[in-house]
């Protein structure tokens, strides 16, 4: 009972600490606000510049940050427990790069051929095709062992990325965009994908909870699955097209941006349990306000100059990774 | 009596290798059969057939009349509940939520457990006594507790075919005994129909109905203990010397390998 209720006090925490935090994080950047300022301005009872300066650029880019980090840490979850592997996550299988090729190819097509085939939808083809390759490519005897999950993750991810630096060069002749396509930034999001990002969410979590108990039958392996009821290829396909669709919506707003996926969901495990109800909304807030403060840090370590946000989250994450690895539970089923 | 099972000319193989060779046997509902034979003998895939894990077999496997593979694996999980060897999370789990897994072929798509499910998760918890530790995660259990939360789930999942897959390899001989009688007990007041695969021969003896042992994918010989037992058979599946006595406390036959 004491536990529970601990659970309970530590939820409640996380989301009050969220709604706060996300004032306190939108306060930083190169122009300075002052948290009764922001209250004021969301109230509506300040205008100017300063106000539309936050309302139309601040505020977004924080918003977006938070369901970017909410969308991926999801995606890391539902792909962890339907693969039943600690180190999945999509930057990791390769998803993300597929995704990013498939973003880059719609803007090559467009310049070169002048056929306009949305960005959002390619990034969202190129991401199924590397999660199945990634699948298929490490499937032995019909089981996924943990290290050959990353090791073809790893090529997919070399190859994509390759593929992606030889188009930008190709045909801007330059490099300067590769910074986004590989590290990911924050900078020049809008409401409008504010607005994508929501409906990603929403669409992803739905199926997060009609799938949860499914996912956590296969966590405990594909032939117990079977013995129970579950058919493990629906679930996965179901689950690799609903973090493809969000990976390639994420990485065509923002870029290549790793590791949150792969942290977040170990985080809220080891807070409230792997089966807790909880996870879904601890992920969601957890993911949104790690990914809000990287990003945070991203616009004021330098500023003015902006430090790539999958460089932050990499310097956290790659560590983190390199301790599953080490850490004898994580391997236990490779 | 009731046939819950007829197999007949089943033949299953892993690319080259042919695992089943034409196995014929037929189990009657309420009996528990012990299938024994060698490593590799064929006797996990049998299991594997049966309970729906695996699938493209040749020949015919029946339950209750109807063709295996004509069941979607729901209604399988229904009559058939399968207890492995060796269960492995990928994740830490409370067992009670193991043990809720049992119910997933009862409930319908995208729907919740309902008071009837956590009535029947809480009866087969106190049957398998887990009660005290439905809580506790399942990593922090020792052998024998991890067994008798399978053996909950197992009895969650209210199939009328119970597979058991050498469940007490991993644990000594109390923990084994202690384990095979909860078993046996709960089968017989459940009127469950059981398929256990065993290594112990003296053990299948005093828990089965009928023995049945497999060698090369084909089954040798099927039959209560005392008709089948004999010491050529032994030694033609196991590849060992032995005796036969009987066991002067159940009166049933006892092997001696030396």
């Amino acid at each position: 009972m004491a536990a529970k209720f601990n659970k309970i006090l530590i939820f409640l925490s996380i989301l009050f600490g969220t709604f706060y935090l996300l004032l306190l994080l939108s306060s930083y950047g190169t122009v300075r606000f002052d948290i009764m300022e922001i209250v004021n301005i969301i109230k509506g009872d300040v205008t100017g510049v300063r106000a539309t300066l936050y309302n139309q650029l601040r505020l977004p880019r924080v918003l977006v940050a938070f369901l970017i980090g909410a969308v991926l840490a999801i995606a890391g979850d539902s792909l962890q427990l339907t693969l039943k592997n600690p180190l999945a996550d999509p930057y990791i299988v390769g998803i993300s790069a597929g995704a990013s090729f498939g973003a880059v190819l719609s803007l090559v097509i467009k310049e070169y051929f002048g056929l306009s085939i949305n960005m959002d939808f390619l990034a969202f083809v190129f991401a199924l095709i590397s999660a199945f390759t990634a699948y298929f490519i490490s499937r032995k005897g019909g089981r996924i062992s943990v290290t050959s999950l990353i090791l073809s993750g790893v090529i997919i991810s070399f190859l994509f990325n390759a593929a992606v630096t030889f188009l930008v060069v190709f045909t801007w002749r330059n490099i300067i965009s590769l910074h986004f396509w590989s590290l990911g930034s924050m900078s020049g999001v809008s409401w409008s994908d504010f607005y994508k990002m929501l409906i990603a969410l929403s669409i992803e979590s739905v199926i997060y909870l009609l799938f949860r108990r499914k996912m956590l039958i296969l966590a405990a392996g594909e032939e117990h699955a079977v013995t129970v009821g579950v058919y493990p290829e629906r679930v996965k396909t179901i689950v690799f097209f609903n973090v493809a669709f969000v990976s390639a919506l994420c990485v065509s707003t923002a870029g290549l941006i790793g590791f949150v996926g792969l942290i977040i969901p170990h985080i809220t495990r080891l807070l409230f349990g792997t089966d807790s109800k909880l996870n879904l909304i601890s992920t969601l807030l957890i993911g949104g306000i790690f990914l809000t403060a990287c990003d945070t840090l991203s616009r004021t370590l330098f500023q003015p100059t902006e430090l790539p946000i999958g460089a932050v989250t990499a310097l956290v994450g790659a560590p983190f990774f390199i301790y599953l690895l080490k850490r004898k539970a994580g391997i236990s089923n490779g | 009596m009731v046939e819950a099972l007829k197999i007949k000319d089943l033949k299953y193989s892993y690319g080259e290798i042919n695992a089943l060779n034409g196995v014929n046997l037929s189990l009657y509902e309420g009996e528990i059969l012990s299938v024994l034979g060698p490593n590799g003998s064929g006797k996990t895939t049998l299991l594997k057939v049966i309970s729906g894990i695996l699938h493209n077999y040749k020949g015919s496997a029946r339950l209750y009349g109807r063709e295996i593979s004509g069941y979607s694996i729901k209604e399988l999980a229904k009559l058939v509940s399968y207890i492995p060897q060796e269960f492995s999370p990928a994740f830490d789990l409370k067992c009670e939520t193991i043990v809720f897994f049992g119910r997933n072929p009862h409930i319908a798509n995208f729907k919740g457990f309902g008071i009837e499910d956590y009535r029947i998760v809480r009866e087969s918890m106190d049957k398998a006594d887990i009660l005290d530790f439905k809580d506790r995660l399942f990593r922090t259990l020792s052998g024998g507790e991890r067994q008798r939360v399978i053996i909950a789930k197992a009895i969650a999942q209210k199939g009328k075919l119970m597979l058991l897959d050498e469940f007490t390899s991993h644990l000594d001989p109390g923990h084994s005994q202690k384990l095979m009688e909860l078993v046996k007990t709960m089968i017989k007041e459940e009127g469950i129909t059981a398929i256990n695969i065993a290594h112990d021969v003296n053990q299948a003896v005093n828990i089965s109905d009928r023995l049945a042992f497999l060698k090369d994918g084909r089954i040798l010989a099927i039959g209560n203990a005392e008709e089948v037992l004999s010491e050529s058979l032994i030694e033609e599946v196991y590849e060992a010397r032995s005796s036969i006595i009987e066991n002067p406390l159940t009166k049933k036959p006892l092997v001696v390998f030396y």
